[in-house]
């Protein structure tokens, strides 16, 4: 059943998926970029917008991702078919770590503020801690950490099969990560009307009252920060792979400080808005960072201001329900 | 046999004895009524059973089953329902879902059986939020009852209640009752008392005062004292 | 003897680091439960004041800090009345929207004064003792930090305005209703918990390199100290920091001071585990 709301997610895919057409590969990497962001607002979307647990440390699992994917593809570059097994276990392993993280938080009580401050700590210690790792003693079999300037010379993710080499770059990243957000946007839906998402939100509500209904809240959390956390993952592998780098200021706290913005900014209640949102928000950033990055954060930071003050739904999230009521409401 | 057995429970809250030495048998199939003055450790014992507090000495058993070492959903699980004090239904969801949450599957029968008999098939699709207050304790009672529990505990289900809202609730209450589920309410409203109420305990500072049928109670001058703060 | 003295300096530095880096944080949080995410920048304004009134303005070092102090008031005082008393009730969007502060804040410095700015001399001596030299401002500030602590202790718990602020957290409309100004009491409280960040980024100022992200050195030591520290951090701060500051300096001692953080976090997550309400809520149970 086609309904009216959907138009928009429907009409912005059609343009995503014509643009390759009309554009030509430098602007096709920039469009592949920004949409690699989306996935750790998606994940932060799901944990705060339906969960109402914020973290401020997605990074962490971001950065995480990333140098896994980095250190195992490195380490087993002559490995058969490392470019396809290497990411899929570096998820796993940021899934495992989001789900200790999340049993730590949940089953030890920690809520409300308490979460967003232990989370930006992991983050900023795991920063430290990678940007200190410049000397020749920090390498994990053959991958050097490389401190402060991060990890770079993966093999990126692809396979070969006989002669033919089909590597996850230019046009056909851009279809990928495309297709892998058409994906994931309709999972996320499918988890909101579950009973699961059901659940998710109305401890949102009231934590107790969803527990005396019998439903193990702690543990609905717990994997829902796991999924948020693979969902980080996502973007920090795409990223490790789309510029071939990673560094410890991908966990950083202006780093960890951008999810939250394009999340607010977008609207945290609708994984849409939030997709959408994250695009525009990002190619503004870059747009501005030409003239030195510093004026793109205060921007940044000063929509986070303002969004929370005058609109705590979310600007794409109201104009979408404006354009919503103004064009699509005759029936 | 005993459906739910406290054996000496005590809470203590810092030099606060909330709830002293309690012990209590409930029967399968009783309307058991909780009543005493404010402060008399009521609220204190009901949480204490679903686990919401820990107790700091004794035992409860549900079907000969120790259950003080279980978490709230854990309890829930073994056939319990709970309905808390001031009613906390999803605002946010509509009805339908509120009941969908509690029963842990899609909608189907039971869910519209249930609308029908709270007499709210017409709100199925309102947001909780928006009913009105009966309505909103009516929606409670049914989360807490339609995963068919064997033993529901309700907080003050009348509250805020009209005579005839607290008329049907009580005879929900009794329909229920009649397809064997067990009762513990904790009430202040003696109407419902007299209209369901097939046995009643007396809370006073914490300790268990009187238990008797609704007659022996009602005429037991002790316990109109203990109302009317003489004693 | 003398390794004694010396594990005692680099306890009471750490623990005067974290408790001064904690501070204004925890008053805060402890009478707002609002966590000030640019806490770690209201730090970098007390230190720039510092430093511009000393270097530019040419004043002696003492009243550089006080203007220092004053500057980060001011901006906390605008701050809470243009933002955050908006948000009261919504404590995650406060929290959220301090975040957006912090980042135009730091980026601003980074715009105006540059990646680095030419610091202070670290004021008063040093001496010897035996094969290691201590510096006396670093154990003036251990003193500092504990007189601080001292003040704060009088004002919240002993006088007028301590009673009327504890009252308005333990109820605000309670306490409005008995004629509190609530708005003036958060306004004030937030006043005095960005007066306090002020002063630690002044009299830190001259013991290290300014730059704009100067504040972030102190961020992470204020949110684990005030975590650990619990609900009430007047109760929970000083043994919180004691512990943390036990464990980061004897890490630090026997591997390295990036360990030392490491084992910070680590301990923080394992006391956060098996003491959810932190040091204030243990020591709330043990008195009971």
């Amino acid at each position: 059943m086609l309904k009216k709301d959907n138009i928009f997610t429907i009409s912005v895919f059609i343009v995503l998926l014509i643009i390759p057409i009309l554009f030509d590969d430098f602007y096709i990497n920039n469009i592949s970029y920004f949409m690699i962001w989306t996935f750790i607002s998606l994940g932060l979307a799901l944990i705060w917008g339906m969960g109402g647990i914020l973290s401020f440390g997605q990074t962490a699992f971001f950065g995480l991702a990333g140098y896994s994917f980095a250190i195992i593809s490195i380490n087993f570059s002559d490995i058969y078919a490392v470019g396809i097994w290497s990411p899929i276990l570096a998820l796993a392993i940021t899934a495992i770590f989001g789900a200790i993280v999340g049993y730590f938080l949940f089953y030890g009580g920690i809520y409300d503020v308490f979460i967003g401050i232990v989370t930006l700590a992991i983050t900023l210690v795991l920063e430290t801690f990678m940007a200190q790792t410049a000397g020749p003693e920090w390498t994990v079999g053959n991958a050097r950490l490389n401190g402060f300037n991060g990890m770079q010379g993966m093999p990126p993710i692809g396979i070969k099969i006989g002669e033919y080499k089909f590597d996850l770059q230019g046009i056909g990243q851009y279809y990928f990560i495309v297709f892998l957000a058409m994906f994931l946007l309709w999972l996320l839906y499918k988890i909101k009307k579950s009973n699961f998402g059901l659940i998710l939100l109305a401890s949102k509500e009231d934590r107790t009252r969803v527990e005396s209904l019998g439903h193990n809240v702690k543990k609905i959390q717990m994997i829902t920060f796991s999924l948020s956390a693979l969902l980080a993952g996502v973007s920090g592998i795409l990223y490790t792979n789309w510029g071939g780098y990673i560094t410890p200021s991908s966990m950083g706290l202006i780093a960890s400080a951008m999810p939250v913005i394009w999340v607010a900014a977008s609207g945290k209640n609708d994984f849409f808005s939030v997709f959408f949102g994250c695009i525009l928000l990002v190619y503004i950033s870059q747009t501005l960072a030409v003239n030195g990055a510093q004026y793109a954060i205060i921007l940044m930071g000063l929509i986070l201001v303002i969004v929370t003050r005058y609109f705590p739904e979310g600007i794409i999230l109201m104009l979408k329900k404006l354009l919503t009521n103004k064009f699509l409401s005759k029936k | 046999m005993n459906l739910l057995e406290l054996n000496f429970v005590s809470k203590k809250f810092g030099g606060f004895t909330a709830v002293d030495n309690v012990s209590l048998k409930i029967n399968r199939g009783d309307i058991r009524f909780i009543i005493g003055p404010n402060g008399a450790g009521k609220s204190t014992l009901f949480k204490m059973i679903i686990g919401v507090h820990n107790l700091n000495s004794g035992q409860v058993l549900f079907n000969n089953q120790n259950i003080e070492k279980l978490s709230l959903n854990e309890r829930i699980n073994l056939g319990i329902g709970v309905k808390f004090q001031a009613p906390s239904v999803f605002s946010e969801l509509t009805v339908k879902e509120n009941l969908i949450l509690a029963i842990k599957s899609k909608f189907n029968d039971e869910i519209f059986s249930f609308l029908e008999k709270f007499g709210l098939e017409k709100d199925q699709d309102v947001l909780a939020g928006d009913l009105s207050h009966g309505k909103k304790q009516w929606l409670d009672i049914a989360l807490s009852t339609i995963s068919r529990p064997e033993l529901v505990f309700l907080d003050e289900p009348t509250a805020g209640l009209s005579f005839e809202e607290t008329k049907k609730t009580g005879k929900i209450i009794q329909d229920l009752n009649g397809e064997g589920v067990t009762f513990v309410i904790v009430e202040h409203n003696m109407e419902i008392l007299k209209q369901i109420a097939k046995s009643v305990s007396v809370l006073h500072l914490g300790k268990l005062f009187f238990e008797g049928s609704p007659k022996e109670v009602l005429s037991n001058k002790e316990v109109t004292n203990i109302y009317l703060g003489i004693l | 003897m003398i390794i004694l003295f010396n594990l005692f300096y680099q306890f009471g530095d750490a623990l005067s680091f974290l408790l001064l880096a904690a501070i204004g944080l925890a008053v805060i949080f402890g009478m707002m439960k609002i966590i000030n995410l640019a806490h770690g920048e209201f730090i970098t304004i007390g230190a720039y004041g510092t430093v511009v009134s000393a270097k530019i303005l040419k004043l002696p070092l003492p009243i550089a800090m006080a203007v220092g102090v004053l500057v980060t008031v001011i901006f906390g005082y605008i701050l809470e009345r243009i933002i955050i008393r908006h948000l009261y009730g919504r404590p995650l969007d406060s929290v959220v929207a301090t975040w957006g502060i912090s980042l135009i804040v730091s980026q601003s410095f980074l715009v105006i004064f540059g990646p680095s700015f030419e610091g202070l001399q670290t004021p008063l001596s040093n001496f010897q003792l035996g094969a290691y030299s201590y510096s006396q401002y670093r154990l003036l500030l251990i003193l500092i930090s504990i007189s601080i602590l001292i003040l704060l202790y009088i004002l919240f718990l002993k006088s007028n305005f301590g009673t009327l602020a504890r009252a308005t957290i333990e109820n605000p409309k309670i306490a409005s209703t008995l004629g509190v100004k609530v708005d003036k009491v958060y306004t004030v409280t937030f006043c005095i918990g960005s007066a306090l960040a002020g002063l630690t980024g002044a009299i830190y100022a001259p013991t290290m390199t300014i730059v704009p992200s100067i504040g972030q050195a102190f961020i992470v030591s204020a949110f684990v100290t005030v975590v650990t520290a619990g609900a009430s951090p007047f109760i929970g701060l000083i043994p919180a920091a004691s512990f943390l500051s036990l464990i980061q300096t004897s890490v630090t001692f026997y591997y390295h001071a990036t360990i030392g953080v490491l084992a910070l976090l680590f301990s923080v997550i394992l006391i956060i585990r098996f003491l959810p309400k932190g040091f204030s809520g243990l020591l709330i149970k043990l008195k009971k």
